[in-house]
């Protein structure tokens, strides 16, 4: 069962906020999937791996290769300067 | 002969130009878009400058490929250098990417003509279509049913003649889904056989990039043509290429029938599926009946990963480098959190906060590594299956189209319960029309086979298709045929 600190702490580290009115709902939906997982507690798994590794991952060779240009990669950027991205003045702008 | 094959022969024929054939298409997507929403954003320059390119080639008498010229359209998560692709969502609303997805490169190559990005559930999290920043796909059957999700505005597109083919993507049943609700042929190929380079990734464990058409043929032809290995992502291998391979007679094939898969169906779906299975004998395929015990933990087990995986996935949106920006804030914890707040939709939100939750302390063991032994599991009870059978013949979905509004909640996720384990153990599978349900809405058989088998489910389907004359395919005919 999780409680509502706790929704709120994984809320924190998820970095969104929610507001007391969609609580409720997230904690009982939440609820319904993980009871629905639940049940697999109740399966025989000894034998089989923990791992999300796939048999179709391979490696290719370490080869050098040309990266994108600093100009083409910043062209999303809301704001740039001298080839960096700028962040938000959280601290106090340094000009 | 399929569409495909038609437009092509007239291409070089010279009955009509590419410029004429896309500007036919733009016109009647367009016109519809308004009442279906399923395109986000129309491409034209690029789709009038690429047929004109493949009307220069048709004049100077080179061979072309077989998709050259042919309009379609890409699922809005699917990056093309200089096009806005948003994700369907506020977080990337005016994002241009700065390259191109190896399959947007594949179909470049072949010439084929990009209409525009198709609509789909916010970073295809939803089985409604409804999910989306930019309005909600409506099922061009029955305006009052979604077009499914999450490439449910390529499904749409491709069912009402907006484009003759679309790529979709599939982590639980994205492509398969919306085709079955939009009575369509959707492929789901094989974890690794198309390069996912260029996905804007939901659950990379998951994710898988396919086709939508109006048959069979047209399904085989591009995936030919975007099965190729790509060592920009590193779980693709490259697919074999099928068209040549297929075949319309299945005497003799093994057909697993799973009995887990049959259970609480609507009642006009198991019809549809009963003629589906009568069909399939009287055309010598040998059904075999199946236990799969293990299904009703595939659900919870699909949404405890690729939740996770999108937990961690999505953690890259922080609004410092690209994408939404919140205005007022007041130190940098504030700035992310109300970036990722304002910027992704509820359902979106839902799913990071679900899967944080399971990869934090105290859940991790308890939930996330019990559903990576379960996908093992999963795997592996389908390695003895497919010792016993050829492919195997599900519902895709055990309903038709859901009315719109019902929105996402446990009962639409659970009718995700057919497409999931397919996902989970990287087979490929194929939905194709099989009938018609309640107010005539399309029903769709799942074909699921071994991997890398992509022409063996194919050859099922062609047969069932040519066996019943094409019946449950849409009637679409442009003006110029």
């Amino acid at each position: 069962m999780i409680t509502h600190d706790e929704l709120i702490k994984i809320a924190r580290l998820a970095k969104l906020s929610i507001d007391d009115g969609r609580a409720d709902a997230l904690l009982r939906e939440m609820e319904g999937i993980l009871s629905l997982g639940e049940a697999i507690n109740n399966v025989d798994l000894s034998g089989f791996d923990c791992t999300a590794a796939t048999e179709t991952a391979r490696l290719r060779e370490d080869i050098v290769k040309e990266s994108l240009p600093v100009d083409v990669i910043l062209k999303n950027a809301a704001e740039k300067r001298d080839g960096y991205f700028v962040g938000p003045a959280t601290g106090g702008r340094i000009e | 002969m399929s569409m495909i094959d038609k437009l092509g022969k007239m291409l070089r024929e010279k009955k009509i130009s590419a410029v004429e054939l896309a500007q036919l298409y733009l016109d009647k997507a367009k016109k519809l878009n308004p009442e279906l929403s399923a395109y986000i954003s129309f491409t034209e320059e690029t789709a009038l400058k690429s047929a004109a390119e493949v009307d220069e080639k048709l004049r100077a008498g080179e061979a072309l490929p077989q998709l050259a010229g042919i309009p379609f359209t890409l699922k809005d998560n699917i990056v093309t250098k200089g096009l806005r692709t948003t994700c369907a969502s506020k977080m990337l609303e005016n994002h241009t990417p700065i390259f191109d997805a190896s399959v947007w490169e594949d179909l470049q190559n072949e010439g084929a003509v990009l209409l525009g990005k198709g609509n789909m559930d916010e970073f295809a999290m939803g089985s409604t279509g409804e999910t989306s920043y930019f309005g909600k796909t409506l099922n061009p059957h029955d305006r009052e049913h979604v077009a499914g999700g999450s490439s449910g505005g390529v499904a749409a597109a491709v069912a009402s003649g907006m484009a003759v083919f679309g790529i979709g993507s599939d982590t639980g049943g994205s492509i398969r889904q919306p085709a079955s609700f939009c009575g369509v042929v959707g492929l789901k190929p094989t974890y690794g056989a198309v390069s996912r380079n260029g996905l804007m990734a939901f659950a990379s464990s998951l994710d898988q990039i396919g086709p939508i058409a109006l048959s069979v043929r047209d399904a085989a032809a591009v995936y030919d043509a975007i099965c190729k290995e790509d060592d920009r992502d590193m779980t693709s291998r490259g697919g074999v290429s099928v068209s040549d391979k297929l075949t319309d007679n299945i005497r003799g094939m093994r057909i697993g029938v799973m009995r887990e898969f049959y259970e609480n169906l609507a009642p006009d779906v198991a019809l549809a599926m009963d003629n589906t299975l009568s069909e399939l004998t009287k055309m010598g395929a040998e059904l075999k009946e199946i236990d799969f015990p293990l299904l009703r933990h595939s659900l919870p087990a699909y949404y405890i990963l690729a939740c996770a995986e999108a937990s961690s996935n999505l953690g890259k949106y922080d609004g410092l480098r690209y994408g939404y920006r919140p205005q007022e804030f007041s130190d940098l914890e504030d700035y992310i959190r109300k970036t990722r707040s304002e910027g992704f939709g509820p359902e979106v939100q839902r799913r990071i906060l679900f899967g944080t939750c399971v990869l934090s302390t105290g859940y991790y063991d308890a939930y996330y590594n019990k559903a990576l032994l379960m996908k093992n599991a999963i795997s592996n009870e389908y390695k003895r299956i497919f010792a016993e059978c050829d492919c195997l013949v599900t519902p895709t979905v055990p309903t038709t189209a859901l009315k719109v509004g019902l929105g996402n909640t446990m009962e639409t996720y659970q009718a995700d319960i057919c497409t999931v384990t397919v996902n989970i153990a990287g087979l490929p599978a194929v939905s194709v029309p099989c009938g018609f349900g309640d107010g005539g809405l399309p029903v769709g058989a799942q074909l699921i086979g071994d991997k890398f088998r992509e022409d063996v489910i194919l050859s099922a389907a062609l047969a069932f298709e040519k066996h019943t004359n094409n019946a449950f395919l849409p009637s679409l005919e442009p003006e110029v045929i």
